[in-house]
């Protein structure tokens, strides 16, 4: 199975552009990128979370299908929280794999910022538990109380959180298409201010409007995509509880370690050959905890391992080479395909200044909510 | 909120009240969501469980409800709180927040 067709927008605050907007300029590159008339798709798949709520517009699949000159084809939305994007993909695949489709268009949008921070607070606090949102809790508060146990567990403080950020930036000053595409420095970082102890302004993705999409085909499938394709090895999903607290433990995601472990089985490939990952950084700690979960380093070293650059830009696995969810953005229903999308560049050997040398098996990681839902791709260059 | 949505959730706002547990983690909201008002301390409390099918401990989260700052370990009790304004339909919700024993 291939990617024979990637495609992300500007992220950003894009007061010129409608969701409409973003979907169709996704989606139709995708489409050029890939050689793929839209009378060739059968499947679209609208990886998104809140177009009901921030929009007022729920059937998405349509109206996708509608932009983009799509006319007989099946087409749905997917929504899973912050990880629409993720499942998307991953229900496309396993279409294809069961014969319902042979060209699957999988487009991530969200249209975010024309609504106040207040009101986007509210509405992700959508895909927490009755608890979480009676006690008034949001989900900086979700992983600060994450956050909180892991400092105690492994003795880590503040301060060593920033270098995630740090990292992130400088990723996202090569890539033009970042909602912050420009490096900051550490006092930059530890100056910003406070949203739910112990993480602050510069610990959190922002709120952001973007797209990104992908074309994806069986191996049988012809055109200009195909002769540069990537090749999706493995395209797992996996839930734990919404509730944080009914978690096992709280400093781990499990869903992403069951995920992961699907997928590494899956592709026949383990962690130690994965040459570029992009994962799932909503928060500082998050981040942390992914590149432990997923198995590139050990419990309670992840922090560390980032401060000594061992995820940076020429490091021994480049982990958010577009930024991550806190610089490139985080239109959360966009965020899980605009990974598998960096990743297609990466492989192909287009991703610009920020291409990493003869990289051959990439990693994204999509998570949904506080960890109810994740989803590990490998894919593979050919 | 509806009415009815109000009085269905009394079967389980207050089923922590006057437990007994410990604070296990904590969070200051300070940019708070839609319909609350910032900052204010919410905090995860391990509790004895009540249902005899389960052995151990269980975790609930809530506000906390005291002048002291909330510490991991501190004993803590459940109390009775307003949790939420009056919405449309006019009826007060109440539920459990924390407080030091």
């Amino acid at each position: 199975m291939l990617i024979t067709g990637a495609y992300q927008t500007k992220f950003g605050e894009l007061w010129d552009k409608s969701l409409s907007d973003l979907i169709f300029e996704a989606g139709s590159n995708a489409m050029k990128d890939a050689g793929v008339k839209p009378a060739e798709v059968d499947l679209v798949l609208v990886g998104n979370m809140l177009s009901g709520q921030l929009e007022g517009q729920e059937h998405l699949g349509a109206v996708a299908a509608e932009a983009l000159g799509i006319n007989q084809a099946a087409a749905m939305r997917v929504e899973a929280a912050c990880a629409s994007g993720g499942v998307a993909v991953n229900q496309a695949v396993n279409a294809i794999k069961a014969g319902a489709a042979k060209t699957a268009l999988v487009i991530g949008a969200e249209k975010m910022t024309d609504k106040s921070s207040g009101e986007v607070a509210l509405s992700l606090m959508g895909a927490a538990s009755e608890a979480e949102r009676q006690a008034g809790l949001t989900f900086v508060g979700l992983y600060g109380l994450m956050a909180r146990v892991y400092f105690d567990r492994f003795g880590l403080k503040k301060d060593d959180l920033a270098h995630v950020a740090v990292k992130n930036h400088r990723h996202a000053s090569l890539n033009p298409k970042a909602q912050y595409p420009y490096a900051v420095d550490l006092e930059t970082v530890l100056k910003s201010s406070c949203v739910a102890s112990p993480l602050h302004l510069f610990d959190c993705a922002p709120i952001t409007d973007g797209a990104a999409a992908i074309v994806i085909q069986s191996v049988k499938s012809e055109g200009r995509g195909a002769k540069r394709g990537v090749a999706i090895a493995a395209s797992q999903v996996a839930t734990d509880s919404v509730s944080l607290t009914k978690r096992q433990s709280l400093v781990e995601i499990g869903a992403t370690k069951t995920a992961v472990k699907k997928a590494y089985l899956e592709a026949g490939v383990e962690a130690s050959e994965v040459d570029v990952a992009e994962v799932h950084d909503c928060f500082s700690i998050a981040e942390i905890m992914a590149v432990e979960d997923l198995g590139f380093c050990k419990k309670g070293e992840g922090a560390k391992a980032i401060k000594r650059g061992e995820f940076d830009f020429g490091g021994r696995l480049p982990v958010n080479l577009s930024g991550g969810l806190k610089a490139c953005g985080h239109p959360v229903g966009a965020t899980g395909v605009k990974q598998v999308v960096e990743l297609a560049l990466q492989l192909r050997g287009e991703a610009g200044e920020r291409q990493v040398k003869g990289a051959k098996v990439g990693l994204a990681h999509n998570v949904g909510g506080s960890g109810g839902t994740a989803v590990v791709h490998l894919l593979k260059k050919i | 909120m509806k009415a009815v949505s109000v009085w269905r959730r009394q079967k389980t706002n207050y089923q922590n009240l006057g437990i007994v547990g410990k604070v296990v983690s904590k969070t200051r909201i300070i940019e708070a969501p839609q319909g609350f008002v910032g900052p204010y301390w919410v905090v995860m409390v391990a509790a004895p469980l009540r249902s005899e099918s389960f052995e151990g401990q269980e975790r609930v989260v809530g506000q906390w409800a005291d002048v002291v700052e909330p510490k991991i370990g501190m004993k803590v009790v459940g109390v009775l709180r307003r949790i939420g304004e009056a919405g449309s339909s006019g009826v007060i919700e109440y539920g459990v927040k924390w407080k030091q024993l």
